[in-house]
This record gives C-alpha cells, structure tokens and sequence, in this order.
C-alpha cells in the first residue's frame, strides 16, 4: 500500500492510564505519522507494556484519547501488526512455525472454521518476506531466538497490516542479530509505519526516526535524536550518550 | 478362563469396552487442551468438587426428589467449579491454586457430610470406593447413551472453533487482539472440561480421572508439533491403554479404574525415558 503522507497512525491526547485505578502513565500525548518509525524507549517499569496494552485495547484509558489510524483501539487495532516479546511462550505447545503465522490471517478468516488458500500464500509470502519459509513445518521452538523473532514479525505480516507494533524484539538477540532485525524493520518501513518499545537505550539504531523517552510521562524532542536532558528526565539519574559508529548519529555530539 | 473372543460377546463388558473407547476419545480431546494450557491441577478441582454434587443428588432423592440422578449432580458441580474457577476475579485477583486447593477439599467434604446424611435403607447408594474409583462394569446402555452425545457436542465444537481454540491457548492477549472472543471461549472450555471430568467420573472415578486426562495427552505432547496431532494422538493412546487396561482387569480380576490408571503411568514413564534416550543420541549424533 503506497503511504499517503501526513495520515496519523496514532494519535493520543492526554493519555493516563493503568490497573485497578492504579495510574502508571499519565498525561500521554504523542502524534506518529503513518510511514514513521517510532521508537519509544524508557526503563522498566516506566510504564511501555501498559501504553503498548493501551493503544491494542486491552485496557482502557482512565483518561484521554487514544486514536489507532483515526478509530478506537478496539476498532483500530485491526490494523496494527502486533509482534510480543517472544520469550513469554509456553516452549512445549505443540505448533508449527506455519500455524503460528496463520493466528495473524484470523481477522481475515472471520469465523469459518478453515482458513482458505488465499491464506496459505500469505503466510508463505509473510514468511518469505523474513527469511523463513525454509522453516515453516519445524516445530517453534526448534528455532533459535532471532529466527523466532522472525517468525513473530512475520505473524504481524499475515495480518496484513498499515503499522507493526514490536515490544522489545531484540530483547535476548545477540548483536550480529540484532542488526538483521533492524534491517528488517527498515525494509518493511518502505511499507507500513513501525512503532517499537524498548528499555536498552543503546539499541535503538540508525534506521529509528523519531525517538521518545517514557518514564510514566513522555518526553520528546520531536525529532531523530536523544538529548541528554530528555534521558535524564525519563531516567532520572544522569545518563551517558555514547553513539555506536554509525552513520547517522542518533545521539548528539557529547557536551 | 475365558476365551478374548468369548469376553467380546458378554453385554456388560461390550459396554465397558464402548464406554472406555468413548470416554477416550473425549479426554484426547479436551485432555489435550488441559495439559497444554497448564490446567491439569484445575480439572482436579472440577473432578473433586463434582463429589460434592454426586452427595448432593442423593440427598435430593433423601428427599424426595427420586429423579435427581448422581451424574446430573455431577454434571451441575462440575460444570458450577469450572465457571467459578473460569470468572474473573478467580482468574486475576486470586491465587489460583489455593482456590482450587480449597475447592478441591471442600467438594469432597460436602460429598461425604451429604452422602452420610441419606438414609441407606432407603435409597441405594454407590460406595465411596465406587464412586472415587470408578465403575466401569456398572455402565448401563443409557451412560454410553449420555456419553455418546456428550462426546458428539465435544467434537463439533472443537471441530468449528479450533483455529481460534489454538490461538487462545496459545497466546491469549493476541487472540483478543485478533478478533477472538476470548472470554466466551474460554467459558465454553471450561464447561466442556467440567462435562469430560463427569462423563469420566462415571468409568474411571473421581481420583483416577485426572490420569485419563493428562496422560494420554501429556505422552503425545512428547512426540507431536501440532495441536491438531496431538489431540488424535492423546484420543489413539487413551484408546489403546483404557482397552487394554479394561480387558487386563477382567483376566487379572482387578478393578478396572486402577489397572488403566497403572498401565498408564507405566506408558507415560516409558515414553519420558525413550524421549530422554532419543535426545541423547541426537546431541551424541551431533557431536561427533
């Protein structure tokens, strides 16, 4: 799908929310333009998995808006690629690599009991697009962290969809993988708007647009970089800049 | 002794065998579900506190209500722990294994305190014995009746709602990301659960129905990579180790509940070594 410029993937306004009338974020607001890719960074605890969980629909605001392509999460959120933190699955269920990319055509299926042909080539298409169609009838946990990363995107590719959203994907990846994955990202940026959450600083590379800090507030500068007094704002300690040689810095010359 | 061939043409053990070919093909199926959705020690809960429910249906008929049936009793236990255990505030804010814990006893002691309560003179009540472990030589032609259409509503509804039944157990959060009607098939789960636990009571008894429904299921999870596979494989292995338990308690004279139980925990041990061993020599292939 060619990217219409200026349409807004996420909008939200005024955001607070959390669990059981306990708050964790508060005061959110942040605008992503279909197309971007995002970075959200901040440390544990500051409140990613419950924004992440909020923009999907599993809970709801306490306070504010949340906008998904301009409709509510609920309704929005058929157009988000969702790709979890892997290490959370149960290594023994008993499912080939094939079937877990098949979860991501379940919209499209609606409720027939089968899925069709058409559904099968998007799966083989979704995972060639990752590199792993070689891999579609070994089991899942036959696979090694990075290639199930693969998998997982590919699962969100199934769905069809104009944003992928990944927590924390190269969280238990070794460098040389992580740098695949990124590159991934960056292809499927030519497509679809990537929104992705971390809590490591250092790995969120070249190919990441725009960056914000959240540690129960967000904090943006609204363009590619870090500043050092936005990390000591959402990390609350002094924080040090150190880029990786790359070639577009995301982090600004140290002072 | 009597001849394989001759056993076969004796009614109640055509029945047994049929109620165990049945109740095998239901525990492969929602057995499969249980295990692999960790939920082993919750369908104990069910299977206990439906023990509850047979004393209360013989105290109903103390009563005077004749028609209250033990398995209808069951039934309405089983199916009554399993919503409860399923509601929300069992699921998220308590610890799911005290409350099952406590139900577990609870439904026992009610079953005892209820069954103690009727007048045996009057109503003909199972023993204990019979009732934790199993009757199967008792099975009348309309249990196989009840447990054919219980089965039946089992299999189609597996059959409609697999893909999503995967997904669930899978991964819940993105099963209601993607469209899945999480809660609702989860309540339909659990009332399938708590109807398999009664249909099993009934052949292998209140204590011996969870090995009919982890067993089977937890061996072809050793060998299977698909859920769909391992549901066949669980109902094949219940089949195979409930008949030959049934046809070795009529030669040995042994109760037939406990020698399936015992024949598949010794399957279950087998299949845990030969993994073990099939692994060995994998990584001893791999590294020379």
């Amino acid at each position: 799908m060619p990217i219409k410029k200026k349409e807004l993937a996420l909008e939200i306004e005024n955001l607070s929310a959390g669990y059981d009338g306990e708050l964790i974020i508060l005061d959110i607001d942040l605008r992503v333009e279909h197309g971007e890719f995002f970075g959200l960074i901040g440390p544990n605890g500051g409140g990613k998995s419950t924004l992440l969980k909020a923009i999907l629909g599993l809970i709801p605001p306490a306070k504010g808006t949340i906008r998904v392509y301009g409709k509510e999460p609920s309704v929005g959120r058929r157009y988000i690629g969702y790709v979890p933190q892997y290490a959370t699955f149960d290594k023994d269920f008993p499912i080939t690599v094939q079937n877990v990319v098949m979860m991501g055509r379940r919209r499209h299926k609606g409720i027939k009991p089968w899925y069709s042909r058409k559904d099968l080539e998007v799966v083989k298409d979704s995972l060639s697009k990752v590199g792993m169609l070689e891999y579609m009838n070994r089991h899942i946990n036959a696979l090694s962290g990075g290639q199930k990363q693969r998998v997982f995107i590919a699962r969100a590719l199934a769905s069809q969809p104009r944003m992928l959203l990944l927590d924390e994907p190269t969280a238990s990846v070794d460098a040389p993988i992580e740098e695949s994955i990124y590159k991934l990202l960056s292809e499927l940026n030519r497509d679809m708007t990537i929104v992705l959450v971390t809590h490591d600083i250092g790995i969120i590379s070249s190919n990441v647009g725009t960056v914000a800090c959240l540690n129960r507030h967000l904090f943006t500068n609204n363009d590619q970089t870090i500043s050092a007094d936005m990390l000591e704002e959402a990390y609350q300690c002094p924080v040090d800049l150190i880029a990786h040689g790359v070639p577009h810095r995301v982090l600004r010359p140290h002072r | 002794m009597l001849d394989m061939v001759e056993y076969l043409d004796v009614p109640f053990v055509q029945r047994m065998l049929l109620a165990g070919i049945l109740a095998s093909l239901a525990c492969g199926v929602i057995g499969t579900l249980v295990v692999v959705r960790r939920k082993v020690f919750l369908a104990g809960g069910i299977s206990h506190t439906s023990f509850g429910g047979i004393g209360f249906a013989y105290y109903m008929q103390h009563l005077g209500l004749t028609w209250f049936d033990p398995m209808l009793g069951a039934v309405l236990f089983a199916i009554g722990a399993a919503l409860l255990l399923g509601s929300e505030p069992f699921k998220k804010r308590y610890r799911e294994d005290s409350t099952i814990g406590a139900l577990w006893v609870i439904g026992m002691a009610v079953g005892v305190l209820l069954i103690n309560l009727v007048d045996h003179n009057r109503i003909r009540v199972l023993s204990f014995e019979a009732i934790l472990f199993g009757n199967i030589l008792l099975t009348s032609t309309s249990d196989i009746i009840i447990i054919g259409i219980i089965m039946s509503v089992i299999f189609l509804f597996i059959l409609l709602f697999f893909k999503d039944i995967e997904i669930l157990a899978f991964d819940e959060e993105y099963a209601k990301i993607t469209g899945v009607r999480v809660t609702l098939l989860n309540t339909a789960i659990l009332i399938l659960t708590g109807l398999t636990v009664t249909l099993l009571i009934k052949i292998v008894g209140v204590v011996l129905v969870l090995a009919m429904l982890a067993i089977p299921a937890a061996i072809s999870n050793l060998f299977t990579k698909r859920l769909s596979t391992m549901m066949v494989a669980a109902s094949v292995l219940g089949l195979l180790l409930t008949t030959a338990g049934n046809l070795i308690s009529i030669e040995l004279d042994t109760p037939p509940g406990a020698t399936i139980v015992v024949l598949m925990g010794v399957a279950y041990t087998l299949f845990l070594m030969g993994k073990s061993i099939y692994i060995k020599i994998l990584s001893f292939r791999a590294g020379t």
